[in-house]
């Protein structure tokens, strides 16, 4: 009888979880997960096989048959079977948590007043206990790049695992970049719902010049020592040391070719494209100087009518061949909520000629070097933090896309959402009479 | 060990399904004793230990515990309310509870139609019943409402509902119970909220009154004639005019009470309630003769001339009353919405200048139920009644001990969860983890 009281106050205990996310407590466990497909994200698959980790990380990756696990040494085992183990996903240039809700104005911390901005850090509005947040771990998402938008330098992101009290807690690498909008060729006129023609930005020259201006004036800054204190150019100084990458949000030809001229004329070491619907056409340029692209929401029309109906789709294949590092991004219309749908644009890169392990690379092991956490994430690996989940098929296929656990750096999630609870209660409501 | 099994399902089941979201209650299929409670009756007898028991969502027992013989009754669950008070649900009216949800998303705002004259609107159709607003005002014993809209001149039709309904069919109480009249001001004021002007006479008031008397004479003339081409608008008015239905005059000033009682019995209207009502203790005498109720506005407020008593919002319930007015306590104003849940505290304030407590009681129990013409199902604890009550571990009309432990509508049991305190949980977890 006494057991049965203390279960009761642990489920009494454990229905608080369900009242409201509650992000999850350290894991004081060694956690097995047996008998799993493992997909490593580094293309490489293991069938059947055996993935443990203590303390946050992963200890033990290997073939389940091909070595004698003994269970004893971990607390608990989840029996995987039938299962696949996938490596957390990675949304990069995200803004989730930035925005709550899109109506109420107050609840907008996207972006900053002025045009170059590289001292707004946008991890510091980060609202971590956001309900569309949560929804993100259901289909996998567990790791994001939040990043501010607006202005030519929109500011400093940072990236976050997404289960935490406060952005403190949800750090995994403060400031690891700074984003430059790149000037636009051409503008459309008109609105969105009357879009009129496209022109020429007569602009383009004189705001390339004013960004050449900022970079050189920064500079000049840094190389003086003491004087009065400049935030603004201060926190331009990570990208000329290399500690910092610079993400160029770029989509014509043109705008990539300038922009990476320009990059190099203040020697800054390292580069990422975001958007790139036309780095295809400059491959050779990105390959040679080793600059990787983090390639636009690929659910998308094509941007001109000779274009190829299918080439947002093809766009990641044409890009990895010509050996390129491509990751996947999901910025644009809804963006945070539609952030759940990331693995599926990885499966339709896989329906239009990337190997399934290859589409998993580009929301894992490769968007992780992008950004420079593949120290940390993005794999299977011994060493590396357990943000994993497992689910129930194919990750990146929304009909199999059904997770029954994740783990991020080890902490068990709970994987209710707004969506869920809803779900619940209105179930309940047809089973009273 | 298999007992062992099926019980903790049933606890886990049970209770994480209530708490995931807050539930509407489903219809209670046991009698309930609440035993030795200091109940409330809300008529102004209070009864020290009662005995109040509930069938079938409806009282079958109010009677003092020692004098009552249980025996002839048989309960299946008996609360034992020691040492805590047995109230009536409060009744919020004039509320635009569920008609708003985020006040900063215009698109979440059905609180107001366009238009001027426009009885056809039935705000009730609007009423978001799992709204988070409105499960904020049960743990503090508001437990129905009367869900108004606002705006135009006749800003439409109100109906009653409980608070705890998966919509707002299963909500309803008493459909259209009344019309809502805007009555025009005497006076206005430039300016915006924000920075005030001076007051100036309304030039327009005898226009708008005019208005208004062709709008009324041009309905009784469309419900005197029988068929022809339908119109709705008229058509709304019928209750009016045949005493089926309250018109809700929303007046503060006395001139505009008392041009709206004439113009109320110019057109023969047989009930009239005066919402608002800041110099009604003015024209006391008239509304006394002419047996018109008032919803008296928010008392927590400033009085409105600068040579008033300050005290004078207070009071007024007060002095009122002592002129053998009925008056209930409503709510409208700024925050209208989240400030509902101090309804029982604007009584408390009443029972502070002047009132008895029983009497405070009644301003937001039976008098509001009278008011509304619902007091043949709530307002009250006594038996026939709806069982829509609570049980609070002290004085209700007191925010130190307004400490809800149970509450019921029609009997069954609330979740007294909200946003809130499903908040406070999540962050006391908090500071439990490392």
């Amino acid at each position: 009888m006494k057991e049965i009281y203390v279960l009761l106050i642990l489920l009494l205990l454990s229905v608080n979880t369900n009242a409201q996310h509650i992000p999850a407590d350290k894991q004081t466990k060694s956690i097995l997960i047996l008998n799993g497909k493992a997909h490593l994200g580094n293309g490489k698959v293991i069938e059947k096989s055996a993935i443990g980790f203590k303390d946050g990380k992963i200890i033990l990756v290997t073939d389940a048959k091909s070595i004698n696990v003994s269970k004893n040494s971990f607390d608990v085992t989840i029996d995987a079977n039938g299962k696949d183990v996938y490596p957390g996903f990675i949304a990069p240039n995200s803004t989730l948590g930035l925005v709550e809700i899109d109506a109420v104005k107050a609840s907008n911390d996207e972006s900053e007043i002025g045009e170059m901005n590289p001292h707004i850090r946008s991890i510091i509005a980060y609202t971590a206990d956001s309900k569309v947040v949560e929804t993100m771990p259901t289909c996998g998402v567990l790791i994001a790049q939040i990043t501010p938008r607006d202005g030519t330098i929109s500011g400093t992101s940072s990236i976050v695992q997404l289960d935490a009290w406060n952005w403190k807690d949800a750090l995994i690498k403060e400031n690891d970049g700074v984003h430059l909008d790149f000037p636009r060729i051409y503008r459309k006129t008109g609105s969105k719902f009357e879009p009129g023609y496209v022109i020429v930005n007569n602009d383009y020259i004189k705001q390339i010049e004013n960004i050449s201006l900022f970079f050189s004036n920064s500079k000049a800054y840094l190389a003086d020592e003491s004087k009065e204190r400049n935030l603004v150019f201060e926190a331009m100084k990570g990208l000329f040391e290399g500690t910092q990458t610079l993400f160029i949000h770029a989509n014509a030809e043109k705008q990539i070719i300038d922009a990476i001229n320009l990059s190099k004329d203040f020697n800054i070491k390292k580069m990422v494209i975001v958007g790139g619907y036309d780095a295809y056409k400059v491959s050779d340029l990105l390959q040679k100087n080793n600059i990787g692209v983090l390639l636009r929401r690929v659910h998308d029309m094509p941007e001109n009518r000779d274009h190829y109906i299918n080439l947002p789709f093809k766009m990641a294949k044409l890009l990895i061949d010509k050996g390129i590092l491509v990751g996947l991004e999901n910025s644009g219309d809804k963006e945070r909520m539609n952030t759940i749908n990331l693995a599926f644009q990885a499966g339709t890169c896989a329906a239009y000629g990337l190997d399934k392990e290859q589409a998993l690379q580009l929301i894992t092991s490769n968007t992780a070097k992008l950004l420079g956490i593949d120290n940390q994430c993005g794999t299977l690996e011994i060493g590396k933090d357990a943000t994993l989940f497992i689910s129930e098929g194919d990750a990146l296929d929304m009909r199999t896309n059904k997770l029954t656990e994740a783990f991020i750096q080890g902490r068990k999630l709970n994987l209710e959402t707004h969506q869920t609870q809803l779900y619940k209660k209105y179930k309940e409501k047809y089973n009273q009479k | 060990m298999r007992t062992t099994y099926t019980i903790l399902l049933a606890f886990f089941g049970l209770l994480t399904t209530s708490n995931a979201q807050q539930i509407p209650a489903k219809k209670e299929s046991k009698s309930i004793l609440i035993l030795n409670g200091f109940a409330h009756l809300g008529n102004g007898k209070v009864i020290e230990n009662s005995a109040i028991g509930f069938k079938d969502g409806k009282i079958i027992l109010v009677s003092d515990s020692k004098t009552a013989n249980l025996s002839n009754y048989t309960f299946d669950t008996t609360i034992d309310a020691t040492g805590k008070q047995v109230y009536p649900g409060f009744i919020a009216p004039n509320s635009t509870l569920g008609l708003v949800e985020i006040d900063a998303v215009k698109s979440s705002d059905d609180e107001g139609e366009i238009g001027d004259f426009n009885p056809h609107i039935r705000s009730i159709i609007a009423y978001t019943a799992d709204s988070k607003v409105i499960e904020s005002a049960r743990p503090n014993g508001i437990l129905m409402a009367q869900i108004t809209p606002r705006g135009g001149t006749i800003s439409g039709t109100s109906s009653i509902v409980n608070l705890d309904a998966w919509n707002w069919k299963d909500a309803l109480i008493k459909e259209n119970d009344g019309l809502h009249l805007n009555f025009p001001p005497t006076m206005k004021r430039s300016g915006w909220w924000a920075e005030p002007g001076a007051l100036e006479a309304n030039k327009e008031y005898s226009k708008k009154i005019d208005e208004i008397k062709l709008f009324f004479s041009d309905s009784k003339t469309y419900l005197s004639a029988n068929s022809k081409e339908r119109n709705l608008v008229l058509e709304a008015m019928k209750g009016v005019f045949n005493g089926t239905q309250t018109l809700f005059i929303h007046a503060n000033e006395e001139k505009q009470i008392i041009d709206a009682v004439q113009l109320a019995h110019q057109y023969d209207i047989k009930k009239i309630i005066i919402v608002g009502g800041y110099a009604a203790y003015k024209t006391a005498d008239l509304l006394q003769k002419n047996s018109i109720g008032v919803l008296l506005r928010n008392v927590h407020d400033m009085p409105e001339g600068d040579d008033h008593d300050i005290n004078l919002p207070y009071k007024m319930a007060n002095i009122l009353m002592n002129k053998g007015i009925l008056v209930g306590l409503e709510n409208s104003g700024g925050m209208e919405r989240m400030q509902t849940r101090n309804l029982a505290f604007l009584a408390g304030t009443c029972a502070a200048y002047g009132m008895d407590k029983e009497q405070a009681l009644q301003l937001i129990t039976s008098n509001t139920a009278k008011i509304l013409g619902i007091d043949d199902q709530c307002g009250t604890l006594e038996i026939g009644k709806d069982a829509t009550l609570f049980i609070s571990e002290g004085d209700a009309l007191d925010m130190r001990t307004n400490k809800l432990t149970d509450a019921f509508i029609q009997g069954r049991k609330l979740n007294l969860e909200t946003h809130q305190t499903q908040l406070y949980k999540k962050f006391k977890e908090k500071y439990g983890q490392d």
